[in-house]
């Protein structure tokens, strides 16, 4: 062999410093994203398709009303990708053994988990660029900075919906985390009002749309627009949310340890 | 000084019982391979040496302290039996990020040279055939320049070019200090390429020693020959532990000493031809010492006292 030598460990080994890893790592996730685009079809293709059936301004719908129906549909845009690239995926990744790879390593799994949440939220700001992009170009729809308000406060609600795909990924089998995020992207997504008013829907179920996380990421999302007084009711119970999926994605996490 | 010590483990899961009352020690400098049938509780073992999981009674030392400890994992190269890596990741990528897990790396064109990857750097993790991919798993060990690697079950879907270049890695780290346990179901690669084995059985320690000891604790030889004895009468000759005779008075026989057999033969001027004298191989010690399930502690099969073999030590 024509290596070259190796060599000798050193015996004073600094632990190394974590951001290098959570670079990569971020890095790592984006790649995978990029490469496999099929997510776009979620978190970008449908948002914008209901945008251009329903959304785009004609006669009978205003300018405002437009511009609401974005919003809306920029959170849709968020639970899609929240629920299916991490969801789905972190179950897959636990089982096929990456995770378990990943404990063996001297990186602390918190900074992996981080990894996935920076990259949530890159891809999340790549996602509403390109449905505000369309909305523009298409419809001459423009949000201006209230545009980038909404948007920044979407990213950080969506922490909730990043939490509940974790929590979702360390629950359930790969198989069955499919089905479960696809079941539960359509509730969270119909039942809040997100793609279609709250108006269109049957009584009962929009009664119940007060306690999804996603009513309330729609509100704080559209409150650029519309101002709200309830918006920081909205934020305590995004981060109720937050902490509770994150504490049950902890237990699970916990469980798969024991079971080794 | 010893890099993995073991002390009265055990793991239970649930009702069943995966190690019982386990000690070991790995050496070391030595490349040690853990032997065993299919639920010895040789990944069990493994998974508590990698700080995976915790003993339910015993104690785990590796490198002198507990592997649960995230200090420790940075000394130590894992690569576990299933390790699906993110498949839109590139050789080379992947390598990388785990390079950026350790203050002091290997070089990543290093560690694709010694797994055999650098005509694959390029290439996606998902793309890879099942031997590319335990390379890979081993480059991703090797890439923190680990004083101790821990690997189940390495050269599993490597063919043969794969697994000689594995197994020439293997013993360049090893001629350079650093120690390596595995497990491996290839006992000729074991007997070829390990210092010691430790054989494991129903989650206890069976046996311990380099493989020419445990060989000869099997003892003696398998010795083949036509001749016309009866099989009462091959069964009478010197050291003979089980015997047939079959067409043409073609015998096979296993015997613990071959050389007085022979004297006997000779001496008793019995004619025969085709003769084949073989040393036991650590397949024979293997098959013997798993069948019996006996602690070589207790009940050795042999009356040799040759070759004592201590627990790992």
């Amino acid at each position: 062999m024509t290596t070259p030598p190796i060599p000798a460990p050193s015996t004073l080994r600094p632990s190394a410093p974590l951001g290098p890893a959570l670079r990569q790592l971020t890095l790592a996730e984006s790649r995978r994203l990029s490469r496999e685009p099929m997510f776009l079809v979620g978190t970008v293709g449908f948002p914008v398709l209901f945008y251009a059936l329903f959304g785009l301004p004609r006669e009978g719908l205003p300018l405002a009303a437009s511009q609401v129906t974005l919003l809306n549909l920029a959170a849709f845009s968020l639970v899609s990708l929240s629920l299916f690239s991490f969801g789905a995926n972190v179950a897959a990744e636990r089982t096929g053994g990456w995770l378990r790879l990943m404990r063996t390593s001297p990186v602390p799994l918190p900074v992996y988990v981080a990894a996935k949440v920076l990259a949530a939220w890159i891809y999340g700001a790549l996602s509403l660029t390109l449905l505000f992009t369309f909305a523009g170009v298409v419809g001459g729809v423009w949000l201006g900075t209230a545009g980038l308000l909404a948007a920044l406060k979407l990213l950080l609600g969506m922490a909730s919906l990043v939490a509940l795909g974790l929590m979702l990924g360390f629950l359930i089998r790969p198989a069955a985390a499919v089905v479960v995020a696809n079941v539960a992207s359509l509730l969270l997504v119909f039942a809040s009002g997100l793609a279609l008013p709250l108006e269109m829907l049957p009584a009962g179920l929009a009664r119940v749309a007060p306690l999804l996380p996603t009513y309330h990421l729609g509100v704080v999302g559209r409150s650029p627009l519309l101002g709200s007084e309830h918006e920081a009711l909205s934020w305590l119970v995004l981060l109720g949310y937050t902490l509770l999926f994150g504490m049950v994605a902890a237990w699970a996490l916990r469980r798969d340890e024991a079971r080794e | 000084m010893n890099v993995v010590e073991m002390q009265g483990v055990s793991r239970t899961y649930g009702p069943v019982t995966a190690l019982r009352d386990l000690s070991l020690q790995v050496r070391a400098g030595e490349l040690t391979a853990l032997l065993g049938p299919n639920g010895a509780g040789k990944t069990t073992a493994i998974s508590l040496m990698l700080g995976l999981s915790r003993p339910t009674s015993g104690t785990v030392r590796v490198l002198g302290e507990d592997p649960r400890h995230s200090a420790v994992r940075a000394r130590i190269g894992a690569m576990p039996q299933e390790s699906a890596l993110p498949g839109a990741l590139t050789v080379r990528e992947a390598v990388t990020l785990f390079a950026s897990f350790h203050a002091a790396p290997l070089g990543v064109g290093q560690a694709l040279a010694l797994a055999g990857l650098e005509d694959r750097a390029n290439r996606r993790a998902g793309r890879l055939s099942g031997g590319e991919r335990r390379r890979l798993a081993f480059a991703l060990a090797l890439i923190g320049n680990p004083e101790l690697l821990l690997i189940d079950e390495p050269t599993t879907g490597m063919d043969a070019a794969s697994r000689q270049a594995f197994w020439e890695a293997l013993g360049e780290l090893r001629g350079q200090g650093r120690s390596v346990l595995l497990t491996t179901h290839y006992l000729e690669e074991a007997e070829r390429a390990a210092d010691r084995v430790l054989v494991l059985h129903g989650g206890q320690l069976l046996a311990g020693g380099t493989p020419e000891a445990l060989r000869a604790q099997v003892g003696g030889a398998r010795v083949s020959f036509r001749a016309g004895l009866t099989l009462a009468e091959v069964r009478a000759l010197p050291g003979v532990r089980s015997a047939q005779v079959g067409e043409g008075g073609h015998t096979e026989l296993h015997t613990d000493t071959p050389e007085r057999l022979l004297a006997e033969l000779v001496g008793r001027d019995v004619p025969f031809r085709d003769l084949e004298v073989r040393r036991a191989t650590l397949e024979d010690a293997f098959l013997t010492l798993t069948a019996t399930g006996h602690s070589s502690q207790t009940a050795s099969p042999s009356p040799s006292p040759a070759s004592p073999l201590s627990q790992g030590a």
